[in-house]
């Protein structure tokens, strides 16, 4: 299996026209892949062994120029997606069941660092609770306040459900008042902030 | 974390851009809350603060891949894509795997492989329409919109105002009237009918404290539709009270 820069060296080589376009898409799409995936936290070494794995199917795949000419975008998107989806199971295969996995703690920075045993008592007593008060949510509005408590913003959250501006707002609105009055009824509010 | 408001997007942890806006309209109806209840930063950071505590999963209870990839895409239906959603917002693990997903889906929309995401514009419109009709026919004259710089105050899930009627079923073709009982310093009424998706098919409002009874028009309602409905009272020192949700059927003919 020919390396990364072997593998970069023979497409750039090919002066196939079919060959040259497919680069040019895929060197855009790369482009787009680490523009986002930097605003999303993800580390460049994973988004390198994706797009790695995408030129390595195109290249064993030879594919035929004239579906490709038609679509090229198309082609390589469904492709990265194969790839990253493989990748994906690979990764789950390999972790152990109880799932020692990657957790990114990057949406963590500047919390306060929970100490060792009171902290411990006292944030699993908070998770039962808020977990308690997400549950008690409807589907629609649990995941939407999920987002938005997650940093998710509202145009994403409407643009990633498919859902209205008016009706993503609706169903945020309702969620987190429930939210707020189903914690104050079990004690959490505003008051024992800390 | 200051006391910022994160309706105004804070981007933390999401990778989503951090300056896109929260619930509300600029963050107005959800800069408010009643006494003893969480600011939107503080529910934020609690909720991160719950995450951070979680154990890892064992990753056989996570959803496939695919059903992320779905989700990422908006392909299959919608119940399905919400639980895959609830627990990929909960599971750090499904969360990394969403994200790489994620980013591909941007890039290739931006590429042009796949559609952007675009609302559903045909069945909006008519939603749209619906809406607009029926918010022409606001009780009491004044027509009351909340704006940005309100200082809006939700008062929870309170059941502070009551509803009344309709609930249950009603017969094919009637045009219920939304009824509800009086809140004493409420200075005006606004009123939601909700369709099972959440949608909202009509929005009435009402600048006078003694209209406590607001007319549907016929046509907003589908026969055979499922609804729900709340009111909101506004109060003098522009504060919040609201009734909980009510359902009715509008039977089909």
């Amino acid at each position: 299996m020919p390396g990364p820069r072997l593998t970069l060296a023979v497409m750039a080589a090919s002066t196939d026209p079919v060959s040259n376009a497919l680069e040019a898409v895929l060197t855009r799409f790369a482009e787009m892949v680490r523009r986002v995936g930097q605003r999303h936290g993800l580390q460049e070494a994973e988004l390198d062994e994706v797009l790695q794995e995408v030129r390595l199917r195109l290249w064993r795949a030879r594919p035929d120029g004239e579906s490709l000419a038609a679509a090229p975008a198309s082609y390589v998107y469904r492709t990265a997606m194969s790839a990253a989806l493989d990748l994906l199971r690979r990764r789950r295969a390999r972790e152990h069941p109880r799932g020692q996995t990657r957790v990114d703690v990057s949406a963590l920075d500047g919390l306060p660092a929970p100490g060792p045993a009171d902290d411990a008592v006292e944030a699993a007593e908070l998770e039962a609770r808020v977990s308690h008060a997400l549950a008690m949510l409807p589907e629609n509005r649990r995941a939407a306040v999920r987002m938005y408590l997650a940093g998710e913003t509202r145009e994403e959250i409407a643009r990633l459900l498919g859902w209205s501006e008016p009706k993503t707002r609706n169903l945020l609105y309702r969620g987190l008042a429930e939210l707020r009055a189903q914690l104050a009824r079990q004690g959490i509010g505003a008051g024992e902030s800390r | 974390m200051s006391k910022r408001e994160v309706s105004r997007g804070s981007g933390r942890g999401s990778g989503a851009g951090g300056q896109g806006s929260g619930p509300g309209d600029a963050g107005s109806a959800y800069r408010g809350h009643a006494a003893g209840e969480l600011l939107d930063d503080e529910l934020q950071r609690r909720y991160l603060r719950w995450l951070a505590a979680r154990p890892p999963r064992d990753r056989a209870a996570c959803p496939a891949p695919g059903a992320i990839r779905a989700l990422v895409e908006r392909h299959g239906a919608e119940a399905d894509r919400l639980a895959t959603l609830d627990h990929v917002m909960a599971c750090p693990a499904c969360r990394a795997d969403f994200e790489l997903l994620r980013t591909l889906e941007r890039a290739g929309a931006a590429i042009g492989a796949v559609p952007s995401a675009r609302h559903r514009a045909g069945p909006m419109a008519a939603r749209w329409l619906a809406l607009a009709a029926s918010v022409l026919l606001v009780l009491g004259g004044v027509l009351w919109l909340r704006r940005a710089d309100e200082p809006g105050v939700l008062r929870g899930a309170e059941t502070a105002v009551r509803l009344v009627e309709p609930r249950g079923e009603l017969p094919a073709g009637a045009a219920p009237r939304l009824v509800w009982r009086a809140v004493p310093g409420a200075v005006g009424y606004r009123i939601e009918v909700l369709d099972e998706a959440g949608e909202p098919v009509a929005a009435l409002a009402t600048g006078s404290p003694g209209d406590t009874v607001a007319p549907l028009p016929a046509g907003a309602l589908r026969p055979g539709g499922r609804y729900q409905w709340w009111v909101r009272a506004r109060l003098a020192d522009g504060s919040e009270l609201r009734s909980g949700f009510q359902s009715f059927r509008l039977r089909a003919p």
